[in-house]
């Protein structure tokens, strides 16, 4: 009887080590253009090579053009990229393939993660692919060589924090970035939650309620996160996971379904949500942590309870133009973006579109839709999502990081405010001088319409 | 090779703010490098446009220079970017006193021969304290002791995992260490094979 983590982290630990880090065994490593180069020139240095070349993929996502038309010149990492891949005898999947996407929508799509599995990748997203039930967690460039090097990377085991949903949750539940605990998440009731975090669980905006329990989430911190496989995820790899319609036999799908907790008291600490009292949430400052709903406000120096705080806050305030305290329904925005690993799913992009379809977005916005890869824009343009947003007046782009990391040329200019599905509202993200806030698609959406940050609800009523 | 690392003593650059991103320490704009040196240009190179005051006594050089940064909670939280790392270690940083890091920015310190010192708020405040009345401009980091040392003569305690700190002193090669559990690494791999077949080497399809 234990926690679903302790039975992946256990079966997969190699060897330990006198420090108290454990040798787990990487069943799969993704590569991207960012963080590789300098880890292949370190293994050829070092005269190792790739210890098992098929554990491996490398996809070019963060600085790719996501404009349509002949592919320009990516530039020199995306090139040594698929050089390097080429040289180890890893699969590569270029722009413009068909299989190319964002690495964490697309490695799924290729069923490249699976549940119950050790997924690394040099991306501090990583831990989104822990919907699946498995054990997934970002590394930097120097474990990026140990992973090549060896299948296997050093880490410590962390604290163990168990989050439940209680009743019927229609909104959305993040976490912030950062270390020491890793978290599980379930749901008794209708299993929408796993819709949900298939595709937003992510490093990004944790929930803005002023509750004890979410205000521990909100501390904990987290490099892993985790959600059981079940029946949705099951079918979900069944129908969109090239290459594992055959091996997901039924057999097969009985293991992954008997991968879960079965001792929720096995968890270090335990904190209960209520799902149904949580809202669509939003953005002001310059952390995920500077969350509020919508008809909530930016946030108050004087309400601090600290002098380090109070100055924090009145820094966020001025670096976003925003005064204490304003109300956030209603502040113009210069720029849309739906897209980022966080929100480029269809079910995202289906989400936008309703409350595109019939509206076009205001004058003063530049709007953009960006499919998280190449599988989900040909779907979306199959079911009638691409032409929806393009009548509205959205820009629809091709697959890649795009804005929400700004390496691409997609970027904001200084002072531009932009209302953007991705996850990091840190200052200069966006561009230098751009002001971020976060929000779900579908508010995005609705802002790109009104011209103004606003709650979607307002629009599905309508 | 990683070298031995012992102890570091220099400059000091305080920036007691929280939640420093690596966004912050290093701009995505500058990703686009293949190479690991060279990289101290783009270190806080926003808020050095911005001319914040911490930053100003650098104005018109290049790049920063500090052998010891103090700073605040959660120090390196963000996107997993080693360039961040690699940036500070050319401006001559080589240890770092935080009342808390980010994770993989933890780890990406240790990989790279820079001291990660973690203070309680005592001790942090004492640090702060210390440079505001002296005007301290050197601070010396002792790995084996657990050591912050002040010009006053001040010694504070720091935090620092024996393995980690075991890992610094001796300047192992990780990756060779692993590979000499090479027979634990095949063990894993045969077990798989026939235990978890699904997890066998994936395949491309057509």
């Amino acid at each position: 009887m234990t926690t679903l983590f302790s039975r992946l982290w256990d079966s997969h630990r190699v060897a330990s080590r006198a420090d108290g880090c454990d040798l787990l065994y990487v069943d799969r490593h993704v590569l991207h253009e960012v963080t590789s180069a300098q880890a292949f020139d370190q293994l050829q240095m070092a005269g190792r090579r790739v210890r098992v070349p098929g554990w491996h993929i490398a996809v070019p996502d963060h600085s790719v053009p996501t404009l349509q038309g002949p592919a320009a010149s990516c530039g020199e990492a995306v090139d040594t990229l698929a050089a390097n891949a080429a040289a180890a005898g890893i699969p590569y999947f270029p722009l413009h393939s068909s299989r190319h996407g964002i690495v964490h929508v697309t490695a799924p799509e290729l069923g490249f993660v699976v549940p119950g599995c050790t997924v690394v990748c040099g991306d501090s997203h990583t831990a989104t692919l822990g919907a699946f039930g498995a054990l997934a967690f970002g590394i930097g460039t120097s474990e990026v060589e140990h992973v090549l090097a060896t299948q296997s990377l050093w880490v410590r085991r962390p604290r163990t924090l168990g989050i439940e949903v209680t009743g019927t949750w229609t909104g959305r539940l993040c976490q912030g970035s950062g270390a020491a605990y890793h978290r599980e998440y379930r749901h008794r009731g209708r299993s929408r939650l796993r819709d949900r975090i298939l595709r937003q669980h992510s490093a990004c905006a944790d929930n803005g309620r002023s509750n004890d329990a979410v205000q521990h989430v909100n501390r904990s911190r987290g490099r892993f996160g985790m959600v059981a496989p079940d029946e949705v995820t099951v079918s979900w790899l069944r129908k969109h996971a090239a290459g594992l319609q055959n091996a997901a036999s039924d057999s097969i799908a009985q293991t992954w379904l008997s991968l879960k907790t079965d001792s929720w008291r096995d968890f270090d600490t335990r904190v209960r949500i209520d799902g149904s009292t949580i809202e669509p949430t939003l953005t002001w400052g310059t952390t995920p942590a500077d969350a509020t709903t919508f008809s909530g406000r930016a946030g108050d120096p004087g309400a601090a309870d600290s002098r380090a705080e109070r100055d924090r806050i009145q820094a966020a305030l001025d670096y976003m133009g925003l005064k204490a305290g304003q109300a956030v329904q209603g502040v113009p925005i210069d720029v849309a973006f739906i897209g980022s690993c966080t929100n480029s799913r269809i079910e995202d992009l289906r989400a936008a579109a309703s409350i595109a379809a019939g509206r076009r977005v205001a004058r003063n916005v530049q709007a953009l839709v960006v499919p998280g890869s190449a599988a989900v824009k040909h779907q979306a343009e199959a079911e009638g999502l691409a032409e929806i947003f393009v009548g509205a007046g959205f820009e629809w782009r091709g697959p890649g990081c795009s804005m929400c990391v700004a390496m691409n040329g997609d970027h904001l200019q200084p002072g531009q405010r932009c209302a953007s599905s991705s996850n990091r509202n840190f200052e200069n993200r966006q561009g230098s001088g751009g002001r971020t806030h976060l929000l779900s698609p579908a508010a995005v959406a609705a802002s790109a319409i009104a011209g103004y940050l606003t709650d979607p609800r307002e629009f599905l009523h309508a | 090779m990683p070298e031995p690392i012992f102890a570091a003593a220099g400059p000091v650059l305080l920036l007691a703010r929280d939640d420093v991103d690596t966004d912050a320490i290093y701009p995505s704009r500058f990703l686009g490098t293949t190479k690991r040196t060279g990289l101290g240009p783009a270190l806080f190179a926003d808020w050095r446009t911005d001319h914040l005051e911490e930053f100003r006594r650098f104005e018109g050089t290049p790049c920063i220079h500090a052998t010891v940064l103090v700073v605040s909670r959660n120090f390196g939280c963000g996107s997993s970017r080693e360039h961040a790392v690699w940036a500070l270690a050319d401006c001559g940083v080589r240890a770092i006193v935080a009342l808390s890091f980010g994770d993989i920015f933890y780890s990406n310190c240790l990989r790279n021969g820079i001291i990660p010192a973690t203070v309680a708020p005592l001790e942090y405040r004492a640090i702060v304290d210390a440079m505001a009345a002296t005007e301290t401009t050197d601070i010396g980091i002792d790995v084996r002791q657990r050591l912050v040392k002040l010009a006053d003569g001040a010694r504070l305690p720091f935090q620092l995992a024996a393995g980690d700190a075991e890992r610094l002193l001796s300047g192992t090669d990780e990756i060779a260490a692993t590979l000499a559990l090479h027979q634990h690494l095949l063990a894993y791999e045969q077990r798989t094979a026939t235990e978890m077949p699904w997890l066998a080497p994936w395949q491309e399809t057509t």
